[in-house]
Order: C-alpha cells, then structure tokens, then sequence
C-alpha cells in the first residue's frame, strides 16, 4: 500500500491522470462496499460521488491521505454512510427469522434473498458506525486487521475488540429474533 | 468441537456474506461518475493553483484551518438542496418507507413501537369520534392478525403485548361506540354496528386462536375477550337495595365491589345507578363501573337476546319493556346479538325505544351485478344502487367507472349496503344462476378481515408451497391445497347445485374427474383446488366449478388422482385470483 505514496503525491497536484487511476483503482470497490450497506443504487452511486468529491476536497485543503488510500477512502464511504443512518432511520424490519430462509440454490428465490438482505442490513443498522464497519471490511471486503485499523485509525487491538462486539451484538439481534420464533 | 456461541458467529458470518452479491454496476453512471470527478478535479485545480502551498503542516495547520472560510459552512443553495432532498428522502423511503415497513412488525419486533407510534400519532390526527371508531376498528384488526400471526410462529410471548394493547383499544372504542349511540346519526348507527359487528368476529378469531398457543398466551387473549366479549360482561341498570362493603344488591342482583370498581358519586340505598360488570365462570357479578342515573335518561346497552315477548323483550337477562313506539329490527331471533336504545323510568324498569340487529347469522348478504355507474370515496354505484365502500371492502380487481361488476355485501341496519367484496363481473361466473344458492359459508369468513388480501400471507410455509401471498378471501378452512404453491381456491364451485351444465368448457383436459359425476370437460384453467378438496391440482385441466351435478367441483388433477375426486365442497365461493410465482 505504501506504494500508494507517489500516486497520491501525484493526486495532490491534481494530476488528472493519476485522479482518473484512483478513481479507477477504488470507485469499484466503494460502490460494491455502499452498495452491500445500503442495498440501493443510487445510494450507492451518491455515496461513490459524495466519497471522491471529499477526497478532491481534502486534497486541496491538505487535509487529505499521505498514505494507505484505501483505507482513507473507505473511512469515508463509511462515514458518508453513517451520516445518512442518522438522517434516516434504519432500512428494514427484521421480521422473519435470520436464518435458513433463502434456498440458494433455486433461483426463483431471488425475492426471498433480497428480503433476507434488507434484514441482514436492518441488524448491521443497529450496530455502532465502528463495529458495523469493522463487521464490513472484515467480512465482505476482507480487509486484514492491519488496513481495518488505519481505516477507523485506531490500533489493532481496538479492532479486534470491536469486531467481537460487533458480533456478540449480531449474535443477539439476529438469535433473539431467533429464538422468539421457537 | 465448537461450542453453540461459536456456530451461532460462524452463523452470522456467513449470513453476511449474503450480501457480498452486488449487481453489477450501471456503466453508464460509472462513465457519468467518472467524468464528474474529473471535472470537479479540473475546476478544483484552477483554485488550488492560486492557492500558496501549505507550509504548515502541525497544530498551526489544524488551527488556521478552523478558520470561518473552511468551517462546514455550506451555501444557501446548498441549504435548499439539503432540504428538498431529505424531504424527497422522507417521501419517498427514509422515515415513511420505515414506518410503512414498521406496519408488518410483530410485538417484539426492533420497528413494533414505531407501528403502535404511528398508530397513536393517526388517532391524534383524527378529527372526530366516527374517524377515531374506524381508526380504532382497524387496530383492533391489526391486533388480532398479529396474534394471529405471532401464534402461528409460536412466539407466544409476544402475545400478550398484542392482547393488552387489543383490550385497551377496544375499550376505547367502546367507549366511542357508546357516545356515539346517543347521537343516534345513520353515520354513527352505521359505525357502531359495523364496528360491533368486525368486534364479533374478531373475537371469534381470537377465540379459535386462543385454544392453539401457550397457557399464559391464552390466559391473556381470555382476559381481553372477558373485557371485550359482550356475553361476559353486562350492563344493567336499577335502584340499590342493599350495600355492604364488598357487594352491593342493586335491581335484585348481587355485585361484588372491588378495589377496582369504579364508584361515581355518593350514592345511597334506592337511588337510580347504572351498572356495568363482568360475569364470572359462576355467574357471579364483578362491578366494574357504577355511576348514578336519573329517570327520563337514556340508557343503551349491548345484549343478548334471551325471550321475544309481545309487550317485552329480556335482553342480557334485563327486560326492556315494548311500546308500540319501539322501533325494533326486522329478523331479529332469540340469540342475536342487539343494542338497545332504552328509557328510564322512575321505578329503574326500561322502555325500548329502538333494538337494532348487531350480529345476527344469516339472511341479509346482498349481491348486486351491473355496470358501475359512479366510483368515488367510500362510495360505489352499480345498476342504480348506491353501495358504501369500507376499508373492509375487497377489491377483487380494479374497476372503473363502465366496468360490469358483481359486488357481495351487507345490508346495514338502516339498508345501507355496505361492499364487502367488488369484482369484475365474470361472464361464466354466474352462468349457472346458482351461485349462491345458499350456502354461502364462505363468505362470512370473508369479512373478519382476516383473509382479505394477505394478511394471511405472513410466510407460513409450513406445508411447503402453500399461500404464496395470495390467500384470498374465501376459503373456508378446509381445504388442503397441497397443490403447487400458487393456486388459490378459486370458488365457484356452486355447491349444491343440480343442474346439467354439460359441456361449457373447453374440456382440455387430462384431468376430468372420473369421480361420480358427469360433468364434462368442463376444465379450464389450471391447478385451482376448491373447497375442500384435497387433491393436489398441479394439473391443468380442472373444472373450474361449474360441473355439473352434484357437489362436485374440484377439480381432478389433471393427471393425478383421477379417481378420488372427493366432492366435497360446499365451500361456495367465487373468487378467482390469478397467482404469481415468486
């Protein structure tokens, strides 16, 4: 990543080539990430937009990474995520139980999925911005520990501690629901 | 071996993983995205190439960097952007998309307290007690079909939650209903009876389902019921007799005085009270509420009828005397339920000035087929009659004004026809003429609301493929359709009738029915199982109803069973719903 150094030295100047390469390298990946949050398109693609416009901006006020984009650029996704959850409340009702609802192998259960994932976002929802995006990077964009921690900029240990609230907290939500069906 | 805390976060992870699949992304908005970021990079350039480069880069940096120009001011137009965007955010999902989704939670469920939220928030905006009654006939509905829904995943718990918030609304309402009895407007007469009326059979409802949960869950739907159902609790008025501290005799009966009864005023021996109390598994009486009343008032009650005499009438053991001036429902038979408009006299004793039929078990359903001649709120006009469109009324299909419907109700007490169910008019529905040749079971269930339009379809797979959403209306309990998921009883079939309708098909089919009758081919359509049937229709070909002789309706599965087409049905019932896979 560190290699990360001269690009970003070259965004800094407002190289257009090396912005159309970060953009290209990252914009991807950002929108997959917002997306599996956020479960809608356009959300996605303001989240994309929202994302790059503030790195623009942080560059120019200086304020932007010196290294390690990736983690910086997530940071931000993340954070332009989170402000949305507080401006509108959660996504979805988890209602049905969490689990052994889609049949994955039969595509005519494709509805059945979708529903299952608003569920699964309606509980990430409940988690704290930190755990829920400690649970994202770790298990859907299989961040190692280390790029987890210079994503949220705290160490390591607080990472891992984070992920086994985060956890214990979907643990709860998810098999409350669970059990109240048995 | 792991331990269940380690399979349940093995569990979790990989039920996020779920959302790992992303469509893929638009290419165009990719192209659009990409372009904009480059754009904005450009324009940015210009400004920061005028900008002097940073020298600071420690606390000074962070401090002049507080300054005003670079605080999260945003422009006025930004401001504006913001706000039409949330707005636009809260219209269309957000917060309204969240409460509306909040209308499918359960007690216990994260959203439940925004639905009874919503609820409340709907009641203070009501303006007047008939939008408040109806309001609150709608949540009572809403309650019974969460128990309904929340017995039938075996989350018994919740149930109480659900019965106590039913019990309260209901004595809201009755409290309306009540009130609105001495306004004695058709509005209110009309809502009262029709609010009574889904109370019955949401009771019913509540009944059945109360003998399938959990002993606590059951022990509080009958607490609700005991304080809601009419034949547990009574209403009567009389002089006092006697009084003790813990029963008072009033009107030759003894009711027990608790720390809970409701005592208004200073009330003495021989004065003139209203009672209301709950009757007990002996029969014994609890007070519930006493308060004083004075000759010449008006007393209305809520009873059964238990003796139909020339000059009186016992109603919930209290005899109301008849005048000639009592203007009293047609029909009504010992056993229904009414509400009596009663005087008082000096003596305690009633005079009836109006009984009115609130549930009684048959005879005055209607059916009106015609073109629709007006369609407008709360209201429909189909061959020259005015029908009142409820929330209740199901809209087997949308219709417009010329459409030539069939529409299936109630005729009101005061002869209001009130829609229960509206549909297109089906040309080989009705050919037979005998469609509804009295058996029309099926359609009292229709109107508890509970069948309507999904809310039935709350995912109980249990047997695999059945209700796929569209569970409608009519059927009356029996059937097994075990058939293919998505075929929906569809009616028709005309119970009883006799007559030789032969050949009004297009008999295609594998499938006639090889049973004892003669019908044939008749099939149209595919996979509709009827009545009680338990054939497994996945076939094409099945009589849709219309044979012919003898009860048989059902439909032979089109290649299947041919021989044990058990006709059975008098389910008689008339809907077709076309089904969509999911």
């Amino acid at each position: 990543m560190s290699g990360e150094v001269a690009l970003i030295e070259r965004a800094r100047r407002f190289d257009k080539e090396a912005l159309a390469e970060v953009y290209d390298l990252y914009s991807p990946g950002i929108y997959r990430y917002a997306m599996r949050l956020l479960g809608d398109n356009d959300l996605a693609e303001d989240c994309v937009s929202e994302t790059f416009s503030r790195f623009l901006h942080g560059l120019r006020n200086g304020s932007g990474p010196t290294d390690f984009l990736k983690a910086y650029l997530y940071r931000i996704a993340h954070n332009w995520i989170t402000d949305y959850y507080r401006r509108s409340p959660p996504p979805a009702v988890p209602l049905e139980p969490y689990f052994n609802l889609a049949r994955d192998e039969d595509p005519s259960y494709e509805v059945v999925r979708k529903t299952e994932q608003e569920r699964i976002r309606a509980a990430l929802a409940l988690l704290t911005p930190d755990q829920r995006q400690v649970i994202m990077l770790k298990f859907l964009e299989e961040f190692s520990n280390d790029d987890i921690a210079l994503a949220l900029n705290k160490p390591v240990g607080a990472v891992k501690s984070l992920q086994h609230r985060a956890l214990d907290s979907l643990r709860r939500i998810m098999f409350h629901a669970e059990e109240r069906l048995q | 071996m792991k331990n269940q805390v380690d399979r349940q976060y093995d569990q979790i992870i990989k039920m996020i993983r779920k959302l790992r699949p992303v469509p893929q992304r638009d290419v165009a908005a990719l192209a659009t995205g990409r372009a904009k970021f480059l754009a904005d990079a450009d324009l940015l350039k210009q400004t920061v190439s005028i900008t002097p480069e940073q020298r600071h880069n420690g606390w000074f940096y962070k401090i002049s960097n507080q300054s005003i120009f670079s605080q999260k001011e945003r422009t006025p137009m930004y401001a504006i952007f913001v706000s039409v965007f949330v707005a636009l955010a809260l219209f269309f999902g957000g917060a309204g998309a969240t409460a509306y989704a909040a209308q499918d939670s359960l007690p216990g469920d994260i959203l439940y307290p925004l639905k009874t939220a919503t609820e409340d928030l709907r009641l203070s905006l009501s303006l007047d007690a008939e939008g408040d009654l109806s309001l609150y006939q709608q949540f009572t509905q809403q309650r019974v079909n969460e128990i309904s829904a929340l017995a039938s995943r075996g989350r018994y718990d919740d149930i109480t939650q659900a019965a106590s918030r039913f019990g309260s609304q209901y004595q809201q309402a009755s409290l309306i209903v009540d009130a609105l009895s001495n306004k004695d407007s058709a509005l209110a007469a009309q809502l009262s009876q029709s609010f009574n009326k889904s109370m019955s059979s949401q009771e019913a409802t509540l009944n059945t389902i109360s003998t399938g949960v959990s002993d606590k869950a059951r022990l509080s739907i009958e607490k609700v019921l005991g304080e809601s159902h009419p034949w547990t609790k009574i209403e009567f008025v009389g002089l006092v007799q006697s009084m003790s501290t813990d029963s008072w005799v009033i009107a030759g009966r003894t009711v027990a005085i608790t720390l809970s009864t409701d005592i208004e005023g200073d009330i003495l021996v021989n004065d003139l009270v209203k009672v209301k109390a709950f009757i007990e598994d002996d029969g014994s009486l609890i007070a519930h509420e006493i308060e004083p009343i004075l000759a010449g008032e008006e007393f209305n009650f809520t009873g059964v009828v238990q003796t139909i005499g020339t000059d009186f009438w016992v109603v919930s053991s209290q005899t109301v005397k008849i005048t000639s001036a009592t203007k009293i429902e047609a029909g009504i038979v010992v056993g229904d339920l009414v509400r009596v408009q009663s005087l008082v006299e000096a003596d305690g004793s009633l005079t009836a000035h109006k009984i009115g039929l609130l549930e009684n078990k048959g005879g005055n359903d209607f059916e009106v087929s015609g073109i629709v001649e007006a369609l407008g709120d709360g209201f429909i006009v189909v061959g020259g009659h005015e029908i009142v469109v409820t929330q209740w009324t199901h809209f087997k299909d949308e219709v417009k004004i010329g459409d030539f419907v069939k529409v299936k109700g109630t005729v009101a007490i005061d002869g209001t026809l009130i829609a229960r169910q509206v549909g297109l008019f089906k040309g080989d529905e009705d050919e037979n003429g005998n469609d509804d040749s009295g058996n029309d079971n099926g359609d009292d269930n229709d109107n508890n609301g509970n069948d309507d339009n999904g809310n039935d379809n709350s995912g109980d797979d249990e047997n695999g493929n059945d209700d796929n959403g569209n569970h409608n209306g009519d059927d009356n309990g029996h059937d097994d359709d075990n058939g293919n998921g998505n075929n929906n009883n569809n009616g028709n079939d005309n119970g009883h009738d006799d007559d030789d309708e032969n050949g009004n098909g297009n008999g295609n089919g594998s499938g006639n029915d090889n049973g004892h009758d003669d019908d044939n081919g008749n099939g149209n359509g595919t996979g509709n199982d009827n009545g009680h049937d338990d054939d497994n229709g996945n076939g094409s070909g099945n009589d849709n109803g219309h044979d012919d002789n003898g009860n048989d309706n059902d439909n032979d599965n089109g290649g299947g069973h041919g021989g044990n087409d058990n006709d059975d049905d008098r389910s008689s019932t008339s809907m077709i719903f076309s089904s969509f896979p999911i």
